[in-house]
């Protein structure tokens, strides 16, 4: 049984269809790059897989559950994590409580009662979250600047923080929403090195969508393309390239 | 570093107990007035500090306090009046069962009165926190003014527009600032829970902490419901030491001398408010001579009662256009504080 199964998902906004009839399979340890020309509807379909949007048509499988229609802190609980397109940290907070809240769900055994009184077993959780999330900064060489406010921290800095962030939480699939953004050429080398490193390590399952082409083809086996709400394309990377719809959909036919 | 904790600790238990101390010598040495305006610094700080906590740390807009107030004065009112004083006093309609054989002690009565307003604060706080910013800001004030004019046009429960009258004044000086302590403890320890990060997370991004699995709704009420049990028993305080209380003890300006202590005392620091609820306490007592008849160049101007309300808009107004961050930013009035700023007026001396 596949990780995560999408099928026939459809989203509309009034009269316009912005994702329709898309499918997805994928297996635990995966990594599929998805990629589109602007407003290709890439961000529509992360929206629903994290349950920001509720798909017009369609069913979301994941782990063998139907997760269509969840809010997203439901969905996040079911194991799915995602990053966003321009980056969301909590940039009043610490780097440390950035990465805390990751393992917020975790810790949310602990009744409030218990976080005021300091019983035995809170103490425990959040001493071991502490220590967790402090290994995941240092994995990051970023164990001195954990007490830092993440929004005075460099822009790559961030948008690892915000990867770890979502890793605090154990998911069991990763929506990486532009990771390379306003990286630079240094950064985003690192950024890649920081991905790979996460799915080896955890043997993370990764759908990654990504502007940078060069990035997408180097790093993932397996591309789905998206085109106008449609998926035309999905196979390994020198089939994508090949495929005159591809070329089509980012260059335009020739006249 | 475990040792450096405790002796923390101690020094923090010694500094409350002497606190309270000077409250139970007050209680029998100073002028009647001083006590009264402790008694409201106290009363205010709780409102301050709980307010704090919805919208310092979880960034929603509410001016519920005002409701939630009355609600916890007029429990408190109704059950340490006796049924005699009520049956005397209920002049427009008898009041109803239980109301009219009730009798309790003060400490239950305080703990029901907060039951009650986080009570209110749920049945109140579940659909409005589903909005957001200015909306929740209309619909608890809304709330805030209905909740006052059912007090009015319940005769019979509450003795409508003329209120209580003759409620035993128990409450003690080291009792109000007993409910200081507790409340700051309670606030402190959450928002620097995992329940905490996630309402300053909800501040910061509503959608990023949604994305990381916390239930919006929930922490929110979570929010709402712990600030107003805590509102609800400073409102039975206030009925204590007021003795006197109708429906417009309980107006906006409540709810507004809440939000300027806030703001006075610096958006998320707890202790900066306490100090803030002093300011606003004593400040409002020294405005009084705004509001006596006084004589200008032989022209008589009558004394206008509220003037005191207009001083706190224009203070209000001035804190957010020009100083934002109040008396004390985000930082707390700590030992560590003290120590260097001590150090600094002595480095500072030694340079003189």
């Amino acid at each position: 049984m596949s990780l995560l199964d999408v099928k026939d998902l459809s989203m509309r906004f009034g009269g316009l269809l912005a994702v329709s009839g898309f499918e997805l399979k994928m297996e635990a340890g995966d990594l599929v790059g998805l990629i589109g020309p602007n407003g290709s509807g890439k961000s529509t379909v992360f929206n629903m897989l994290s349950g920001f949007y509720k798909p017009t048509t369609g069913s979301i499988l994941f782990d063998g559950n139907d997760i269509t229609g969840l809010r997203p802190d439901q969905i996040a609980a079911r194991g799915i994590m995602r990053i966003f397109q321009n980056g969301r940290l909590f940039s009043n907070m610490t780097a440390l409580e950035n990465v805390l809240m990751g393992h917020h769900m975790r810790l949310r055994t602990s009744s409030p009662f218990a976080a005021v009184f300091h019983t035995p077993g809170y103490v425990r959780n959040e001493q071991g979250a502490i220590e967790e999330c402090e290994t995941m900064l240092q994995d990051l060489d970023l164990g001195n600047m954990k007490h830092e406010r993440v929004g005075e921290l460099p822009f790559g800095t961030q948008r690892k923080i915000e990867v770890a962030r979502t890793l605090a939480a154990r998911p069991k699939l990763l929506l990486l929403d532009e990771p390379m953004t306003g990286l630079s050429a240094e950064e985003m080398s690192d950024m890649i090195d920081y991905i790979i490193w996460v799915r080896e390590k955890f043997n993370m399952t990764i759908l990654l969508v990504e502007h940078t082409m060069a990035v997408i083809m180097s790093i993932c086996p397996r591309i789905a393309v998206l085109d106008h709400g449609v998926k035309i394309v999905e196979g390994t990377p020198s089939e994508v390239q090949n495929d005159a719809r591809v070329i089509e959909a980012y260059l335009g036919v020739e006249e | 570093m475990a040792a450096k904790f405790n002796f923390k600790r101690i020094r923090s238990l010694v500094a409350i107990a002497l606190l309270l101390l000077f409250m139970v010598w007050g209680e029998s040495n100073l002028p009647r007035y001083y006590i009264k305006i402790l008694h409201f610094w106290g009363i205010y700080a709780v409102l301050g500090v709980t307010l704090q906590l919805i919208y310092g740390y979880t960034g929603q807009f509410s001016l519920a306090h005002a409701a939630l107030v009355a609600i916890g004065a007029y429990t408190t009112g109704l059950l340490t009046l006796s049924p005699e004083t009520k049956a005397l006093s209920f002049l427009l309609a008898p009041p109803i069962w239980p109301i009219n054989v009730i009798e309790w002690p003060l400490l239950p009565a305080l703990l029901l009165s907060g039951f009650l307003a986080a009570l209110v604060g749920i049945v109140v706080g579940a659909p409005a926190l589903r909005l957001r910013g200015d909306y929740l800001a209309i619909v608890t004030l809304g709330v805030s003014e209905i909740i006052r004019l059912l007090f009015c046009n319940l005769p019979s429960v509450c003795n409508g527009a003329m209120g209580l009258k003759g409620i035993p004044m128990r409450a003690t000086l080291w009792g109000t600032w007993l409910v200081v302590v507790v409340t700051l403890f309670v606030v402190r320890r959450l928002v620097d829970s995992n329940y905490g990060r996630a309402l300053k997370a909800i501040r910061e991004d509503e959608i990023a902490a949604e994305a990381l699995g916390v239930n919006l709704f929930y922490h929110k009420l979570l929010a709402f419901v712990v600030s107003a049990f805590f509102v609800g028993v400073a409102g039975g305080l206030m009925a204590q030491i007021l003795g006197t209380i109708d429906p417009s003890t309980f107006g906006q300006v409540l709810s507004y001398a809440a939000l300027t202590i806030v703001i006075l005392g610096g958006v998320r620091s707890l202790t900066g408010t306490v100090i803030a609820a002093g300011v606003y306490t004593i400040s409002s007592e020294l405005l009084r001579a705004v509001e006596a008849p006084i004589t200008v160049f032989g022209l008589d101007l009558p004394g206008v009662p509220g003037m005191r309300v207009i001083f706190f808009g224009v203070l209000l107004l001035m804190l957010i256009l020009f100083y934002r961050k109040g008396l004390f930013g985000e930082h707390e009035l700590s030992w560590g504080a003290l120590q260097s700023w001590v150090r600094s007026l002595r480095s500072s001396r030694e340079r003189v």
